[in-house]
């Protein structure tokens, strides 16, 4: 169950961190 | 008795030739100006006359996306797009006296003044879509409005320079021309000179 628990949170940090990476990514480019 | 007479006569039509030499230039120079001078006049020192203000509500979607999501921003953008002719470039083809007639050719009206009314501009719709409603970067939000806003002077452009408005500015400067010249009895007939590619 925590097993569970740990890789959804690791799951969701990354997607947090490939969101913020995309946004700053995208910037200034148009 | 006669050579006396004949000094006399020959004196007096001098006197005569000489004050007609000398005051005729004057009286030219007094004559007022024909009606028709007054009026090419007048549209001259006018530099440019606008025939149509265009009411402008238009929406324009920006977009802004990456990999993984996007922003979608919505304006609806209100303004006013004034069209009008720039009298520099108006050619007077021809002046008729007798029928009190002048021909002008003026290039077709263009959009002269473009006005984003910011009191009436609104988001419709500023949304998220994607991974990028995870996380809001601000940056980036002010990076899209900042864009929209930019691109609110050219819909309000785009939108004035629309063919469909050109007859509409063409009948209301036509008209505005046969007002100026028809205080002094005159009417003016113009010629539309063809819009030349890559000009608005």
């Amino acid at each position: 169950m925590h097993i569970v628990f740990l890789i959804l949170l690791v799951l969701f940090i990354v997607l947090l961190i490939a969101s913020c990476a995309d946004q700053t990514l995208a910037r200034g480019l148009w | 008795m006669t050579r006396r007479f004949v000094v006399r006569l020959v004196l007096l039509v001098a006197a005569g030739v000489l004050s007609f030499l000398l005051l005729d230039p004057i009286r030219l120079r007094l004559r007022p100006p024909a009606a028709s001078a007054v009026i090419v006049d007048r549209l001259r020192t006018t530099r440019e006359l606008i025939g149509l203000i265009v009411e402008v509500a238009e929406p324009r979607t920006t977009v802004k996306s990456g990999k993984l999501g996007g922003i979608e921003v919505v304006l609806l953008v209100r303004g006013q797009a004034h069209l009008g002719v720039d009298l520099s470039q108006m050619l007077i083809v021809s002046v008729d006296e007798t029928t009190h007639t002048i021909l002008l050719s003026l290039p077709p009206p263009t959009v002269r003044i473009a006005k984003v009314d910011p009191q009436q501009t609104l988001f419709l719709r500023h949304q998220r879509y994607g991974l990028w409603t995870l996380v809001q970067v601000e940056k980036v939000d002010r990076e899209v409005v900042a864009r929209a806003l930019a691109d609110a002077q050219n819909v309000v452009t785009a939108t004035g320079a629309d063919p469909r408005h050109q007859p509409a500015a063409m009948r209301a400067i036509e008209q505005a021309l046969t007002d100026i010249a028809s205080q002094a009895g005159w009417t003016i007939d113009v010629y539309w000179q063809p819009s030349t590619p890559g000009s608005p």
